[in-house]
């Protein structure tokens, strides 16, 4: 900085007030308007965002609703569509039994796993285990096709190619575990340090403090965490795509084939030759999107209650 | 927002809070099923991502350096030149980042400091709610909606009034880059824009207050108080938003046409192309050739590699700007 | 900004009142004659319905220091606010009454809100340096935001006002560094410095020490009675002694029975602080309130 070197203007304090206040009354009125072009824009950019995702809202509500019937719930889809008959496609329980078997066992094994983990990164500092962490966050970040190869490579294959709603389960719980450890341990960080110091001052074994103070505390926040990780896993496609199989029943068995309601969407709107299939997706759509919905939900409302019982 | 997606931005996570040692106290078993499960976790995902490397290895062997020069890609004729689909990976995140960055930090900064606060949450909780929106939906609502006005209405324009020339040469079918640039664009704004809510809402009030106080007006508080000071956390929603498009699979699989075909590189909108992400997925399914999956498995290897800088470059430009204030 | 009939009478009566009084009277009680640049007519601030403070009417000398005191919650920092119209960006704040600037008024006498500013600054209860700027950046940065483009302009006014607000010589050779590396006394200086480049007539502290150590505090107590040479200074102080160690006028102000914080008495200092007028004031200043 050359401020000692510059030339000085000897100005009064008068003389100094006058110049910068008369360029400030100067300067008003483009300062205003450029103001004003600058609030423009940030409102065009939120009317051209909310365009397109209104349209997604509407569409999936307005071409979907229609879909949204016991008889479609409650069938499975129709094991070959008729070129005569093409609206007669079934329904979509077996991509909802399966759906909820792949996810159930993939939470399943998910959280006692991610529980374990967030606890020994809240528990542990040092060098190696911030590079665990960031292991883990990386891990979020990654395409879940990589997923669905690993799972292929490792489980599909060495059963003899066989497709399951297990392998499936083992990809889906794979993708949540970097999401929960995370929010998991966000969740044991949030807990107030006053708390567990005074039970550890008092001589507590850290694994009691974590049980009796420091988990209890924590678990409506983990709950959050743990749904919003399955909200997650309910849409991804591709990780299990191809190794899941197809299944045209309602099959509840985790080593046998199973459709997934996104699976069954990829394969309607891609592989179907049958527009009466492809429209069918935005019934399927609505499905999910109010199952990821409703998950949200749920978290945000736990949330709120813990707070306001703490507040 | 949520825990799940701002966690891989969130400082106190990183932080270094507290500094317990897993060796306090004399309890042993707790010790050893904690290492046990960070040494298994840990573990898996070295697994996960040595298996890959060990399954490209036959693929390398195959392609060898024209995997990286070959302008060619045609997995079902064993044409193995990988070189457009990394330009069509870079292109169609590029264009969506292009489009989506600028528009989901206007919304951001629009949500926070410029609409009424009545519809502030209405308008966050639908910005919310589709960042968590599976991306097969949007697939299906590009293929359904976007790609026939594309098709009949958009592209025929586009040609016309540009005469077909660069960079909208050739036969529009709805289907390509164009589409697939589009909807991914759509896809990440939700992402971007909630977390850069986020990000600009924790700007403190006394930093707001002080500028006013010195004569700035609500434009100048805004760009030269707010987003420099969030310029972190704005990055890191960027990243987020460039690591779903890099990976983004089954939307680009239905939206950018031309499968089972050559890929050459791309050179015009309106052509058809695949990602290394969608040619993946495209082929998984029936795979062919003596390194059939080695081959896929080069691809995913290719862009582990992509993403990975892409997070280390935030990474290193975070790490430099908070050293820069550190001094 | 709504005036009632009766703020405008009361205000015109006032005005008289404070015409009336022989100019000889304030001299000998205050040892020179003052000029005031700003006053306050029935001035009240409303949040939704709740009265946050109310009938507050007094002048502030040109190129002294007024201080305002008052229990927490007698609406200081509200009636602070008002005089650089801050509360503009509250939902549901009003203010009432007339608040006048060199006889102009700041709500509606046609002076934009952005240039009513540049001419009165804020000092806020902790430091809030600019994270993201350098200590000259900082200081610079009311001067960019108020047009000034000229780096000799720009560079001379970085140095007087860190020089007026006594921290030149402990940042000259750093001004590059970040602002937020400064000790917390350092950057309320800082801030100061900040306020003082735009060369505001007058300057609003809101508690401008509370968050800092004794002899950050001493510093900047010691700055006040300097500054005052180029600035007019209204101080809100929950320190007693302070109010007395750098003001020479001071406002009272104390809640109602409805909560409500009013104007209880406004005089020199000195008078305040030995011979106060009102016995709230007094019960005030020994302490028998809390
Ligand atoms: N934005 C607001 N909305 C509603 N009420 C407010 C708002 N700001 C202040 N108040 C209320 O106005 C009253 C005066 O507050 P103010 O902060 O001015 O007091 P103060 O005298 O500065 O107190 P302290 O000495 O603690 O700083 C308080 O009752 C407060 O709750
Ligand atoms: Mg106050």
């Amino acid at each position: 900085m050359t401020v000692i070197d510059a030339p000085r203007p000897t100005m009064t304090d008068d003389e100094r007030r006058a110049l910068i206040q008369s360029a400030a009354r100067a300067t008003y009125n483009r300062k205003v308007w450029m103001s004003r072009v600058f609030m423009v824009f940030l409102g065009l950019a939120l009317i051209i965002a909310l365009i397109p995702l209104l349209s997604i809202i509407r569409d999936v509500i307005g071409n979907g609703w229609r879909y949204v019937n016991w008889t479609f719930l409650s069938t499975p889809q129709a094991a070959e569509v008729s070129m005569f008959n093409q609206n007669a496609i079934g329904g979509i329980s077996n991509a909802i039994t399966g759906t909820l078997l792949i996810d159930a066992i993939a939470t399943l094994i998910a959280i006692p796993i991610s529980i374990l983990m967030a606890i020994s990164l809240y528990e542990s500092s040092g060098r190696i285990m911030n590079a665990v962490r960031m292991y883990v966050e990386v891990m979020i970040g990654l395409p879940s096709i990589l997923v669905g190869i690993f799972i292929y490579v490792v489980v599909v294959t060495p059963m003899g190619y066989r497709f399951t709603a297990f392998a499936g389960a083992l990809a889906l719980a794979m993708m949540m575990i970097p999401l929960m450890t995370i929010a998991c341990e966000s969740a044991l960080r949030a807990v107030p340090e006053t708390l567990t110091e005074a039970a550890l001052a008092l001589g507590a074994k850290p694994s009691r403090v974590m049980l009796r103070v420091v988990l209890p505390y924590a678990v409506p926040r983990m709950i959050t965490g743990i749904m919003l990780s399955m909200s997650r896993a309910v849409g991804e496609t591709a990780p299990i795509l191809f190794i899941i199989g197809s299944s045209l029943v309602n099959s509840w068995k985790p080593l046998q084939p199973a459709t997934s309601l996104p699976t069954m969407m990829f394969n309607y709107l891609f592989n179907s030759n049958y527009q009466s299939q492809k429209d069918a997706c935005w019934g399927i759509a609505l499905i999910l999107i109010f199952a990821v919905f409703l998950l949200n939900l749920a978290s945000r409302v736990i949330v709120a209650r813990t707070q306001k019982g703490r507040s | 927002m949520t825990t799940a997606i701002d966690a891989s931005t969130n400082p106190e996570v990183n932080g270094t809070g507290r500094e317990r040692k897993l060796s306090t106290g004399s309890d042993l078993p707790y010790r050893v099923l904690l290492i046990v499960t960070a040494v298994l976790v840990g573990g898996l995902f070295l697994a996960f991502i040595g298996s890959i490397v060990q399954e490209s290895i036959p693929g390398w062997r195959t392609v060898g350096w024209t995997f990286f020069t070959g302008t060619n890609w045609n997995y079902g004729a064993h044409i193995y030149g990988a070189l457009p689909l990394i330009v069509g990976t870079v292109l169609t995140t590029g264009l969506a980042l292009l489009l989506a960055v600028p528009v989901g930090f206007g919304t951001a900064l629009a949500i926070v400091f410029l609409i009424p606060r009545r519809f502030q949450l209405i308008i966050s909780s639908i910005v919310e709610l589709l960042a968590v929106v599976p991306s097969i939906i949007y697939g299906v609502w590009g293929y359904l909606t976007i790609q026939p006005w594309l098709d009949a209405t958009v592209q025929p324009w586009l040609a016309s009034k540009t005469n077909g020339h660069f960079p909208f040469s050739g036969l529009g079918i709805g289907f390509g880059l164009m589409l697939g640039s589009l909807v991914l664009a759509v896809m990440i704004l939700p992402t971007i824009a909630a977390i850069s809510r986020d990000v600009v809402a924790a700007v403190p009030n006394e930093m707001i207050e002080g500028a006013l106080s010195l004569g700035a007006t609500k434009s100048q508080v805004l760009r030269k108080v707010v987003v420099p000071s969030s310029r972190s956390g704005l990055l890191g929603a960027v990243t987020l938003g460039t690591g779903r498009a890099l990976g983004e699979t089954i939307a680009m699989v239905v939206l950018l046409g031309g499968v089972n075909q050559t890929h050459p590189i791309p050179v015009s909108l309106f052509g058809t192309t695949g990602t290394l992400a969608s040619e993946i997925a495209n082929n998984f399914g029936n795979l062919s050739g003596a390194a059939g999956l080695g081959v896929l498995c080069c691809l995913a290897l290719v862009l582990m590699v992509i993403i990975g800088l892409v997070n280390l470059s935030a990474r290193v430009i975070v790490a430099r700007n908070l050293r820069k204030f550190q001094q | 900004m709504e005036i009632t009939e009766q703020g405008n009478e009361a205000s015109k009566q006032a005005q008289q009142a404070a015409d009336s009084i022989p100019s000889m009277v304030e001299a000998i009680a205050d040892k020179g004659p003052q000029t005031s640049i700003m006053s306050l007519r029935d001035v009240a601030v409303t949040f939704g319905s709740k009265v946050a403070v109310r009938d507050v009417s007094f002048d502030v000398g040109k190129n002294r220091v007024t201080s305002m005191i008052g229990p927490s919650g007698s609406g200081k920092t509200t009636l602070l606010r008002a005089l650089n119209r801050l509360h503009d960006l509250t939902k549901g704040a009003k203010v009432t009454g007339s608040i006048t600037l060199d006889d102009t008024d700041i709500y509606n006498g046609g002076i934009p809100t952005t240039l009513l500013r540049s001419r009165i600054g804020m000092v806020f209860q902790r430091p809030n340096p600019f994270p993201t700027m350098s200590i000259y950046e900082n200081v610079a940065s009311g001067l960019r935001f108020n047009g000034v483009k000229k780096k000799s302009i720009i560079d001379d006014a970085v140095e007087h006002s860190l020089k007026a607000a006594a921290l030149w010589d402990a940042v000259e050779n750093r001004l590059k560094v970040a602002g937020g590396t400064l000790s917390g006394g350092e950057q309320q200086r800082l801030c100061i410095a900040r306020a003082l480049a735009v060369e505001p007539e007058i300057l609003l502290m809101d508690e401008p020490t509370s968050a800092l150590d004794p002899v950050s505090t001493q510093h900047i107590e010691d700055l006040m009675s300097s500054l005052k040479e180029i600035v007019t200074i209204i101080i809100v102080t929950h320190n007693m002694q302070q109010a007395a160690r750098v003001s020479d006028d001071c406002a009272f102000l104390l809640m109602g029975d409805d909560r409500a914080g009013e104007l209880i008495e406004f005089a020199t200092t000195e008078k305040i602080f030995t011979d106060p007028s009102d016995k709230r004031t007094l019960d005030y200043i020994q302490g028998r309130f809390g």
